[in-house]
């Protein structure tokens, strides 16, 4: 069995006809935690809506290979059910349709694209409690509305408690740390350490260096004008708050 | 000229029902004749359709078993009309103290002062047709401080093609009486038919009145034409569900006729295929110090009309009025269509009034979200169509009739 979670090669997409990453190339190992950072406008976003699937975003050429299925090929809850999962960097309010029930429904879609059992209600709630808990998800907004009337901090809590419920094998985190103070920070990235294992990646968005005193990643990269423009270990991470990006950019 | 205005109607039989007093009723109706599209309050209404057929007088009521699949499996007493008459066999009321059910045809003289009051403040040609026409009417009273804790549903069925059918509701609640009214208007075995109905209701001092509504008339019409008179400190609500109907028309006209009164007036209407369903609605605002809210949500989709035409008059002496307003449409497909027209007429000078009407399509990114968490796309649409209706489902007050009202969202 191969250790890749995710293999992408020369991905490029186009947004509206304008051409937004160009030629990414990215893999992802089992256990691994990938730092992706970036100048805004660099395509960080672009590439986890591509990933998840947005259909607005046009591959105009690459490869994607997720746990052996070409991932381009399936539709956004294909890749869902695959294991894929996307924290967005701006989660959306629906009026009217509810936080946890939703989830319920989405784990029985995906049981049964699996062929396992439905999940009970008994350990559906059982399983909420204990996810809620992980995240410190206030109690109330777990029966409320998908984020409607949500602090910026607490839908990002929710996203991390949807991606506990998921139990994803690779995780997108998207700027999961904008918009958090440093105590929900500590929170939200204890969430995503004790629900890492050697089976599972993640990829972190960021661009502040801060989250990556938390989650700890094995790689870093820098994204530009949408190209891995450069690779290394976690100290890559502490020279981009020293220096910035330009220095980058006139390497090229 | 009668000729004319009744070509659709001249196989039917008059009324022989004393109540409705059908010579009058014709000679009203062809006083002021059919509206057609000259007519402001009916210029979308495609009634062409409905005037080119020739309608039959409706067969007595057969029905052996009740249809459950087209119904809520409410376990409440239940009124069968079928055709326009009660099917004996399918009805089945329990005797509850403090409440009255008498039939028109059955009734004398002493109904007669208590019906048309309402009525008779406005004009309308399909009200007069029903007088004329009336095959049957329910007369429901709940005596003073009686509070009715059961739902009592009350199934209008057509079960022939291309008859008319002309039914009629009245409810009377005295003071302090309490009543819920479950209404189903559905079809079976049946096109091309026609469903006049007219519902009248009197709510006297301290009454309340809550009515839940479903009409699923595929194939056939339906004009629903209702009257409500509210006295002080009463409550109404009306929650009304259209799905699918060739036509589909409800005209509720409330007069809130006394202070500290409660009116509101929710819908939902999923329009598909050809069909065109119509809500037009008026408060009249006659007394001060009262609150309305109405809240109509439209789901059209294939080649489907919505029209929402919601009006509010705050009378001149009406002051410290609160009327809210509100309507939201969502369309499915490029050939489906809305006509939204929320109306407020004040001449009082103190109220608070607020009326808006949107028209978009379902939320993309709503929908991303929720397939990217591993809801497949139709069952997204439809969890999203469910929270778009959520708020007016939560108003039913009857949780089989919610459950089922929801269950025929796509
Ligand atoms: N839906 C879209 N429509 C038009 N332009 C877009 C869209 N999404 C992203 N872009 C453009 O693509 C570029 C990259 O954006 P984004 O991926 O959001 O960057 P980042 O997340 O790195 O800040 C920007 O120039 C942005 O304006
Ligand atoms: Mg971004």
């Amino acid at each position: 069995m191969s250790n890749t979670i995710i293999k992408i090669n020369n991905l490029r997409c186009e947004v509206e006809g304008q051409e937004i990453l160009k030629g990414l190339n990215l893999d992802v190992k089992k256990g691994e935690i990938h730092a992706i950072m970036g100048p805004n406008g660099s395509g960080k976003s672009t590439l986890s809506s591509v990933l998840a699937g947005k259909e607005e975003y046009e591959v105009t050429s690459g490869t994607v290979d997720f746990l052996g299925n070409d991932l381009l090929e399936l539709s956004p809850e294909e890749r869902s059910w695959e294991g894929l999962f996307l924290a967005f960097q701006y989660p959306v309010e629906i009026p009217g349709v509810s936080n946890v029930n939703f989830l319920r429904t989405a784990l029985n879609e995906r049981n049964k694209f699996l062929e396992k059992d439905q999940i009970s209600a008994k350990d559906f709630l059982a399983m909420v409690k204990e996810k809620a808990a992980l995240v410190g998800l206030n109690n109330k907004l777990k029966n409320r509305s998908v984020n409607e009337g949500f602090s910026g901090g607490e839908k990002k809590r929710n996203e991390i408690f949807q991606m506990a419920m998921l139990e994803p094998k690779l995780s997108i985190l998207d700027e999961t740390d904008s918009g958090l103070d440093i105590d929900a920070l500590k929170i939200v990235s204890d969430g995503v350490n004790q629900l890492k294992s050697e089976k599972t990646a993640t990829i972190v968005i960021t661009h502040y260096q801060r989250l990556l005193d938390y989650i700890v990643p094995d790689f870093v990269h820098v994204l530009s004008d949408g190209k891995i423009i450069k690779s290394g270990d976690k100290s890559l991470a502490l020279e981009l708050e020293e220096k910035g990006y330009d220095w980058l950019k006139s390497d090229i | 000229m009668e000729k004319e205005v009744l070509k659709s109607f001249k196989n039917l039989t008059p009324s022989s029902i004393f109540l409705s007093k059908s010579e009058n009723k014709l000679e009203s109706l062809i006083k002021i004749g059919f509206p057609n599209r000259n007519s402001e309050n009916w210029k979308y209404t495609k009634l062409s359709k409905l005037f080119k057929s020739n309608f039959n007088d409706p067969k007595s009521p057969s029905l052996k078993v009740y249809p459950k699949s087209k119904l809520p499996s409410t376990s409440t007493s239940t009124i069968v009309v079928e055709n326009g008459k009660i099917n004996t066999h399918l009805t089945c009321l329990d005797n509850i103290d403090g409440l009255e059910v008498a039939l028109f045809s059955e009734s004398g003289i002493e109904l007669a002062s208590k019906i048309d009051h309402t009525v008779s403040n406005y004009e309308d040609a399909f009200t007069y047709l029903n007088g004329y026409l009336l095959n049957e009417g329910i007369n429901i009273k709940v005596k003073k401080h009686i509070k009715i804790s059961q739902p009592l549903h009350i199934v209008n069925v057509v079960t022939k093609s291309c008859v008319a059918v002309n039914s009629r509701l009245n409810i009377e609640l005295e003071e302090c009486a309490e009543l819920t009214v479950l209404q189903s208007f559905i079809s079976e075995n049946s096109s091309s038919s026609f469903v006049n109905h007219v519902t009248e209701a009197h709510i006297s001092e301290n009454a309340n009145l809550h009515i839940d509504k479903l009409q699923d008339y595929q194939n056939n019409y339906n004009i629903v034409s209702e009257y409500i008179n509210q006295k002080s400190n009463s409550s109404f609500t009306i929650n009304t569900f259209s799905y699918s109907g060739l036509l589909i028309r409800n005209g509720l006209n409330i007069d809130v006729n006394g202070q500290n009164c409660h009116t509101e007036l929710n819908g939902v209407f999923t329009v598909s295929e050809n069909d065109y369903i119509d809500n037009h609605t008026l408060v009249n605002h006659l007394e001060p110090n009262c609150q309305s809210h109405e809240n109509y949500k439209g789901i059209i989709e294939d080649e489907g009309i919505g029209v929402f035409n919601g009006k509010v008059i705050v009378h001149k002496d009406a002051q410290k009025i609160q009327a809210y307003q509100n309507n939201n449409n969502i369309l499915l497909s490029d050939y489906s269509k809305v006509f939204a027209k929320p109306e407020l007429e004040i001449f009082a000078d103190d109220v608070k009034c607020s009326h808006g009407s949107t028209t978009g399509q379902l939320d993309e990114e709503a929908l991303f979200y929720l397939q990217s968490r591993g809801v497949g796309l139709g069952t997204a649409q439809k969890l999203l169509l469910e929270g778009f209706i959520a708020e007016i489902a939560d108003k039913i007050s009857c949780e089989k009739f919610k459950e089922y009202v929801l269950g025929k969202l796509i």
